[in-house]
């Protein structure tokens, strides 16, 4: 019978993970810490490789939609995954308090920020085409918008700024072990301009590589435990394959409405770890 | 604008990734099918198809440079290779 439950679980955060470019470990850590009792160094491991799958289940949909932008990606995950191995060789040498207040304040300001775009009522600003360093490494791309059912081209901005946040993504999730996928479409959404849809979709694909050093790292120190990885991955493919062919469909406020609170969440998680409450 | 190139490109990747979630993805239903009936095979069928599943990123990366390199996008070889090399030594950091 559990292994149904671990099933739907994964289902259920490929769906939301996939649509919202956020890993999925957002739901698998808790729920595996709180509903099924499995101590927290057990649980991260999971949610972690929870991430690879909902990363490699949506960007087959989201390639194929050319939702994905494979350039933007590639480059920036220089900048994530240089924070990934900062954040990791850093742990344990200095204490994270302060860096759950700062990142935990950073994700509150997100959710702020998009709550702004909703009420603001008006459709996402496009970036103009002139950035000199977005130029030089053509990162604009166009995709088929199915809810709006048009050709969308687009450009990016502040690719410096951008990078920055991605490598505090990077940062975030080796030393903290969260919050990697809100970052990033923090980094593509917020700072680069990117719209929505393709920030999402980008944010995914960029997460597997983020994870994917330390689930090896995971696996070769035995800490994964399969009986229970094994049900939620595969519930995780098949949610985060459904996820990817609803979200193309959603207009960019129900997706807006939809990651407010989780994003807020997640902050108020990490301001709350930094004042040593800890939520589970 | 984005071109043919791009196009053909994001059409490779996605084979990489369905093959690496296919594999994956039938070993560890296996493996799950195995564990329900209480056969011994079931651990390794699970923890392959979990192997299989973690390296597809990287096998994804390791792709993508001979695609770039194929389109003759040099810029982009670089930065893959860049990502690829920052993977392996955080690999061998963290294991050590």
């Amino acid at each position: 019978m559990e292994i149904f439950g671990l099933m739907i679980v994964g289902i259920l955060a490929g769906i939301l993970g996939s649509i919202l470019g956020l890993g999925g470990g957002i739901l698998v850590t808790p729920i595996l810490v709180i509903g099924f009792n499995l101590p927290i160094h057990y649980a991260i491991p999971i949610s972690i490789i929870a991430v690879i799958g909902t990363s490699t289940g949506s960007s087959i949909a989201y390639l194929k939609d050319d939702l994905l932008n494979v350039r933007i990606a590639m480059f920036l995950e220089i900048f994530t995954s240089i924070g990934a191995l900062v954040g990791a060789v850093l742990t344990g040498i200095f204490a994270p308090q302060y860096l759950n207040f700062f990142f935990g304040a950073l994700l509150v300001y997100q959710g702020y920020n998009m709550y702004q775009k909703i009420r603001g009522g008006k459709a996402d600003q496009l970036a103009p085409a002139n950035d000199k360093i977005a130029n030089y490494l053509r990162l604009d791309s166009t995709y088929y918008d199915q809810k709006e059912q048009k050709e969308i081209h687009y450009y990016v901005e502040n690719v410096p700024l951008g990078s920055a946040i991605m490598f505090g993504a990077g940062f975030a999730s080796g030393l903290l072990g969260i919050g990697s996928g809100s970052f990033k479409v923090f980094a593509l959404d917020s700072a680069m301009k990117m719209p929505l849809k393709a920030s999402s979709a980008t944010s995914n694909f960029m997460m597997g590589v983020t994870a994917a050093a330390s689930a090896l790292i995971y696996f070769f120190q035995g800490m994964i435990k399969f009986e229970i990885v094994v049900p939620i991955v595969i519930g995780i493919i098949v949610g985060s394959t459904l996820g990817a062919k609803i979200m193309p469909k959603l207009n960019n406020k129900v997706i807006r409405i939809i990651f407010i609170p989780v994003v807020l969440l997640t902050g108020l998680q990490l301001v709350l770890k930094a004042f040593g409450i800890t939520l589970y | 604008m984005q071109n043919k190139q791009d196009l053909k490109m994001e059409q490779y990747i996605g084979y990489v990734l369905r093959i690496g979630a296919g594999i994956a993805f039938t070993l560890m239903g296996i493996g799950l099918v195995l564990g329900v009936i209480g056969n011994a095979l079931s651990t390794p069928f699970m923890m392959y198809g979990v192997l299989v599943l973690i390296v597809t990123p990287t096998i994804r990366v390791i792709a993508s440079i001979f695609m770039f390199a194929k389109d003759k996008d040099y810029k982009f070889v670089w930065i893959t290779v860049i990502v690829l090399l920052i993977l392996v030594v955080a690999f061998l950091i963290g294991k050590a």
